[in-house]
């Protein structure tokens, strides 16, 4: 599309004096270059900084964010970009504990191997995929500030052109045998359909719908605002993203806050034969929900004092504050814990059971009886390096170990002994008085918390609801622009719309129609091509 | 419960044979020109185009009824599924139609549009059509919410799409070879296998076919997973035997990185559904002895319709879907996805997606409206996005495992 681009203001034979780089005349109408073609009334022939020939770097910038071209090319790069990385699963969700530079090429070969090395596989969270995205939030800033004042500068000031060649080179034509009569016929029908009626120098203006017109620029500056609120989340203390494991029963901190949460009961509930609105298709052990019932303590200083409580449910989140809590993981009937029988072998009975979580274990318990086991070492994950010293491999329990010391009546300073699974106590050290037979085994269910803030979501909502109030301004709502002009016993009649023209032409020929008028639908249109 | 499920069954059905006596009345209402002599060519269109709309619109209330019986019937949404889903985009397909229909009643518009929706039905039955309680992450308003405007969008999509092929068959000359016939014989064979597919799929289960696989998915427990082929296995999941006897053993293996849930048995279904495409388009090539984009173009020569018009109605489709599927499937997406994981985006395949649906789309209006893309250019991209809203309906459920692949 070529522009006319100039650097001296145009002077209008009607004596007007335009701005540089307009095409159309502000004030009678006339086209300012010698063409027969259809007159360009995108912006209305009106100057755009964009379109001046550029002088500075500043300019060039401008003109490059301004292009509608280059934020089709970033925007369909964005696009591509997006694509590729869908093809192999994202880091954060290949669901292997591999790293990334060794699960790519082992799972998916070269391929995997040239895909890890571009960065594809944490593409949405890369640099050049967040500056894509940042310069597309920068060309929608200036695209905007370029188009729309002058726009609406244009829009503003009704147009009612004297000049007969705007008439002539509008897409929708026509020109009419017609009176004072029919011109007010036309007039009033144009009324009744509640077109705003403007008049003067013998034209007359129906517009209507002109809102649309500024659609895409409220939707425009709500897509800004949405880039801006999820660039929210870099302010400290604006968003956190955590998660938290946590056994019935059992209290544990809420990471990145100062608040507990305690776990009460870990529900699992499943769909009856009678819940099932088909009961050919009924299988028992279909989950119906999770839920945890909660509460939420902080801690002022040593104490933890209740803050909130209540359930969590998928898709019902527990909330406290902006802390958001949810249900978001399960582990049913895991092993939590040892339930031990503390044994008196002197006296030949039992002295009272203790339980000892795997997780979490207590220093001290009381056994009854007045006795007490305090719990000097644990290692979940036993081993012996070379110099013979216990270690732990690892703080998963799958080799848990003990080092127990009973404290009452006969042991006032206290014995001490091994408790390994697995292992009978009495065959590690067979001459203490006491020892710890298994009596039973804890079974619990445990509940996985997301933990989240996210101060920035309201405006993430409110710049989307921005942007589908510029989308409905822009596509339900229809720009429509229809001058009349009686001239010697002749009706000069033109139209613009910016899109939709066949709507167009049917509602001029209706219109035309209720004032008496016939108006061939089809030849108004004219085909001569844009310049 | 199972009576209304079971009317909303029969109340499907019928709204799936008036769509496709919808496509007939309509095809009529443009071949029928020349051979009935009495009415002007005109007016027989206008009166054939109105009876046409009319069974489609009789048919869309079925659809409605049936969405309503099955929503109380089953106690969620009807698209919870990729049966309720599928049907769900043929009911949104034909309601932009209807919509579209009313600003434009141009009655090729339902020789292309409707058997978007037969398919789409037909597509839908495939899958198991019974109705199953909801697991708890998707128990949620908003999921409604959200994946019913996202259809309607894509219904709106469809009907660009069926209006820019519209457009390419009547506009792409079709006298001579280019990459342009080419490219409409690609998208012609594309339906056809989906066609094919279908036919296949009902085929086989008319007569009980099953073909079952064993693989090994845990070498320390020894834990099995099965397979159940309906269709003849020609392609076996990876590292999979076949338990049943007898039949021809399959050629193939499923390469080892398809990790879907029964990634082997789609793939399998795909290629056979390429193979059954390609038999029907070379079989009716051969009985049309040209370009099945040419005889569809003589055949519709006679409606006697303007080519700006058909390239408006498709953009205008588009247009009309973009607000809602913004809506739909990004807006209404973030509010459910914060509710239910506690974020509005975290970058899941079929999330992704939807967001690249929503760019193309984009670069469409902007080609459009601001460089001036029309004609030809246009109706290209309208079919090239509905190829992105359906491979992210059935490429991504099917292939990739995220959130959201439920079928
Ligand atoms: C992904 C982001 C974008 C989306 C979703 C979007 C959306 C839209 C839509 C829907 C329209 C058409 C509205 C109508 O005419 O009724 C539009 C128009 C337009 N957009 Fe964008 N846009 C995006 C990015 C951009 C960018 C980065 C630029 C900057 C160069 C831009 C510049 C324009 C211009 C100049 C128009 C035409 C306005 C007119 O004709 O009056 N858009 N945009």
């Amino acid at each position: 599309m070529k522009e006319l681009r100039g650097l001296d203001a145009v002077k209008c034979t009607c004596g007007h004096v335009n701005p540089p780089g307009t095409t159309i005349c502000e004030s009678c109408g006339r086209p300012l270059d010698e063409g027969e073609g259809l007159l360009n009334m995108r912006y209305e022939g009106a100057a755009r900084r964009s379109q001046r020939r550029p002088r500075s770097i500043v300019d060039y910038v401008w003109r490059f964010f301004a292009s509608v071209k280059a934020a089709v090319w970033m925007i369909a790069i964005t696009l591509i970009a997006a694509i590729i990385g869908t093809l192999l699963p994202q880091e954060q969700f290949k669901q292997s504990s591999l790293p990334a530079e060794i699960f790519y090429p082992q799972t998916y070969g070269l391929f995997g191997e040239i895909y890890y090395r571009l960065g594809f596989h944490n593409l949405f969270y890369s640099w050049w995929f967040l500056t894509l995205l940042l310069m597309i939030g920068i060309s929608l800033v200036v695209c905007s500030i370029d188009r729309a004042v002058p726009l609406y500068k244009a829009l503003k000031k009704k147009r009612l052109p004297k000049d007969e060649g705007f008439f002539r080179r509008q897409r929708l034509f026509a020109e009419l045998p017609g009176d004072e009569s029919a011109y007010a016929k036309l007039r009033e029908a144009l009324k009744k359909r509640r077109f705003a009626l403007t008049e003067g120098e013998g034209t007359l203006l129906a517009e209507k719908g002109r809102i649309s017109r500024f659609g895409p620029y409220v939707n425009h500056i709500g897509l800004i605002l949405l880039i801006l609120a999820f660039m929210l989340r870099l302010i400290p203390g604006f968003y956190l993203d955590d998660y938290v494991w946590v056994w019935d029963g059992e209290t544990r901190a809420v990471p990145g806050t100062d608040y507990y949460v305690k776990n009460e009961t870990f529900t699992v509930t499943y769909y009856t034969e009678d819940e099932f609105p088909d009961p050919s298709v009924f299988r028992p052990g279909i989950v119906k929900d999770y839920q945890t019932d909660l509460v939420l303590y902080k801690k002022e200083g040593q104490r933890l004092v209740e803050v909130a409580r209540g359930p969590t449910k998928v898709n019902r989140p527990f909330e406290y504050q902006g802390l958001y809590l949810y249900q978001s993981g399960e582990q049913t009937d895991q092993l939590y814990g040892l339930v031990l029988d503390v044994w008196d072998k002197q006296k030949n009975e039992s002295v009272g059971r203790i339980r000892l979580s795997l997780y979490d274990p207590p220093e001290t318990v009381d056994v009854g009886g007045g006795y007490r086991v305090n719990v000097l070492e644990y290692y979940p994950d036993l081993d012996v390096n070379e110099k013979g010293e216990p270690y732990t491999k690892s703080t998963t329990p799958n080799r848990p170990a003990f080092i127990l010391e009973i404290v009452g009546p006969g042991v006032e300073t206290g014995e001490k002994n091994w408790v390994i699974a697995g292992m009978d106590s009495d065959q590690i050290l067979p001459d203490k008085r006491f020892k710890y037979k298994l009596a039973d085994l804890d079974f619990r269910n445990r509940s996985g918390l997301s933990v989240r803030i996210d101060r920035g979501l309201p405006y993430v909502y409110g710049a989307s609801a921005i942007v589908m109030i510029g989308l409905v301004l822009g596509f339900y709502w229809q720009h429509r622009r229809i001058w009349l002009r009686l001239r010697d016993g002749q009706l000069l009649l033109a139209a613009y719309t910016n899109k939709n023209w066949y709507g167009l032409k049917r509602e001029l020929a209706a219109i035309a129609h209720s004032a008496g008028i016939t108006l061939d639908m089809e030849s108004i249109e004219q085909r001569r091509k844009n310049r | 419960m199972t009576d209304l499920l079971a009317w909303a069954s029969g109340a499907l059905f019928a709204a799936f044979a008036l769509y496709a006596a919808s496509t007939i009345v309509f095809f009529i209402a443009i071949t029928g020109r020349r051979w009935r002599g009495a009415a002007s060519p005109k007016a027989h269109t206008e009166a054939y185009g109105r009876r046409g709309f009319l069974l489609a619109l009789v048919g869309w209330l079925f659809q409605l009824a049936f969405v309503v019986l099955r929503w109380i019937g089953s106690g969620h949404a009807p698209t919870s599924n990729m049966f309720e889903f599928m049907s769900f985009l043929a009911f949104a397909v034909v309601l932009a139609f209807l919509i579209v229909y009313r600003l434009y009643p141009v009655a090729l518009l339902g020789v292309f549009t409707l058997p978007v929706a037969v398919i789409l039905i037909a597509y839908a039955s495939v899958f198991s059509t019974k109705a199953a309680p909801l697991i708890p992450a998707l128990q949620s308003y908003w999921l409604y919410i959200h994946v019913t405007v996202a259809a309607l969008g894509e219904g709106a999509f469809a009907v660009g799409f069926a209006a820019g092929l519209m457009y390419l068959i009547l506009a792409v000359r079709q006298d001579r070879r280019s990459i342009e016939t080419a490219f409409i014989e690609v998208a012609l064979w594309a339906l056809l296998s989906l066609v094919g597919f279908i036919v296949m799929s009902f085929a086989f289960r008319a007569v009980g076919h099953e073909v079952v696989f064993e693989r090994v998915i845990n070498a320390d427990t020894g834990a099995k997973e099965t397979t159940i082929y309906t269709l003849p296995a020609l392609i076996q999941p990876h590292g999979a035997t076949k338990v049943t006897e007898g039949g021809i053993p399959p050629l193939f293996e499923a390469p080892e990185w398809m990790k879907g849930v029964n990634a082997g048995r789609k793939l399998n279904t795909f290629v056979l559904s390429l193979l059954a495409g390609t038999v029907l388009y070379a079989a009716l090539r051969v009985v049309a002895r040209a370009r099945l984009g040419a005889k569809l173009q003589f055949w519709l020569k006679d409606a006697d319709i303007d080519l700006d018009l058909v390239d408006e109605i498709s953009y205008r489709a588009i247009a009309i879907g973009f607000p809602i599927f913004t809506l739909g499937a990004l807006i209404f997406a973030m509010i459910w996805a914060a509710e239910a994981w506690g974020r509005p985006w975290g970058w899941d395949p079929k999330e992704t997606w939807a967001l690249i649906t929503w760019l193309f789309y984009a670069v469409y209006l902007h080609l459009r409206l601001s460089i001036g893309w029309h004609g030809k250019k246009s109706a290209w991209l309208a079919m090239l996005g509905f190829v992105i809203v359906m491979t992210n309906l059935i490429v991504i459920n099917l292939v990739l495992v995220g959130l959201h692949s439920y079928a």
